[in-house]
């Protein structure tokens, strides 16, 4: 494939077409573009980095093998939907763990040193970090629907492509997030619902 | 006023999933209810936080390669199998071929079996027939090769019997 200056612009759905065709590079566009969210949903999902690097493998594995059952408008609905999948499987007869001390990449870097808060004053980045913790722990207390809704939401989908993924009518995923927000406003309090950008 | 429903809206809202008229009853709403105004900050509130957070998370840079080797050995794998599989198909459809060569040539060879005894009756009949009494040798007609088949079919005769057998069954005949 003659990747063009701009492979943003060429869609999932023709990258996969190309793909289907023997392009190769098709494919390594579609994993350097979705594999980042992916990684990210399954690592707060599963918990362990390594857990979540076998859930990648395996989404793109199914979507190699299944590659012509695709069929609908959103390719990223599509590998959402099999990632969600997948961690079903796997998550029967395991309990998910989130620990913020374990590590997530070489050279002992944790989940909690990954927070967000380089580059900002130390009471500012300490603060930021603080609330990410709270957030995840609370994000992690919800049911696993609401906890994917709440996720795949953050990843940018839209609800549309959210209730595809989870395989149910708009309003489910709505009354899903909906609750979610409620847990997460009495979980963390109003004052740190009610922190405004940027502080 | 029902603010679970409004609080809804506000979801689809901020995925930018409403129409701009329900977009501009919401944002009247929202003038008017500082409950729902509530529920849409925190809301942004977890967005903020929730995206800078996963932001943070670092995608394992070999994570990619490794995807791309394994679908890359799945590929190299089908491959090898579909050409096993050609391969085998083809096997399959010269043996196919050459069963029915074959079986052809043993129906064509008995057809030719019988056509050569029917056009060896014919050629005696017509010696024995002699119908102009030339004496000579007879070049067998289209009735002495019909009634060499029809001598054939009636008498069952076996297509091993010898020339003098038909010499004799002719003589009978005649």
């Amino acid at each position: 494939m003659s990747i063009e200056a701009s492979t943003d612009e060429i869609r999932d759905g023709e990258l996969l077409t190309r793909y289907q065709a023997g392009d190769s590079e098709a494919l390594a566009v579609l994993v350097e573009r979705h594999s980042p969210a992916l990684y990210r949903l399954a690592l707060t999902m599963t918990g362990q980095s390594a857990d979540a690097n076998d859930v990648v493998q395996e989404v793109w594995r199914r979507v190699v093998r299944k590659s012509g059952g695709f069929r609908g408008d959103s390719f990223r609905g599509w590998i959402f939907r099999i990632c969600r999948n997948h961690l079903i499987d796997r998550s029967r007869g395991r309990k998910p763990t989130v620990s913020l001390d374990e590590g997530v990449g070489d050279g002992g870097t944790t989940r909690l040193d990954l927070l967000p808060g380089h580059g900002l004053e130390p009471d500012a980045a300490a603060e930021r970090r603080e609330w990410c913790a709270q957030l995840a722990a609370a994000v992690d207390a919800l049911s696993p629907e609401q906890k994917e809704v709440f996720l795949l939401r953050a990843e940018g989908l839209d609800f549309k492509e959210i209730a595809r993924v989870q395989r149910v009518p708009l309003n489910t995923a709505l009354a899903r997030m909906h609750y979610a927000v409620g847990r997460l406003r009495k979980s963390l309090g109003a004052e740190f619902a009610t922190e405004r950008r940027g502080k | 006023m029902n603010c679970e429903q409004e609080e809804k809206r506000i979801l689809l809202n901020e995925a930018g999933e409403l129409s701009p008229r329900e977009a501009a009853a919401l944002a009247a709403h929202l003038a008017a209810c500082a409950g729902c105004r509530s529920f849409r900050d925190a809301l942004r509130r977890f967005d903020t936080v929730a995206r800078t957070q996963q932001a943070a998370v670092t995608f394992p840079a070999f994570l990619g390669a490794r995807v791309l080797a394994d679908a890359e050995q799945y590929r190299q794998a089908r491959r090898m199998r579909h050409q096993r599989a050609v391969r085998l198909l083809a096997r399959a459809a010269a043996i196919v071929m050459l069963l029915g060569a074959a079986g052809g040539a043993g129906v064509y060879g008995h057809w030719q079996r019988q056509a050569n005894r029917t056009a060896e009756v014919a050629g005696v009949l017509a010696v024995l027939i002699d119908e102009e009494g030339t004496g000579s040798p007879v070049v067998p007609g289209d009735h002495h090769h019909g009634l060499a088949h029809d001598l054939l079919q009636l008498e069952g005769l076996d297509e091993d019997l010898s020339s003098a057998d038909l010499l004799s069954l002719a003589d009978e005949k005649a």
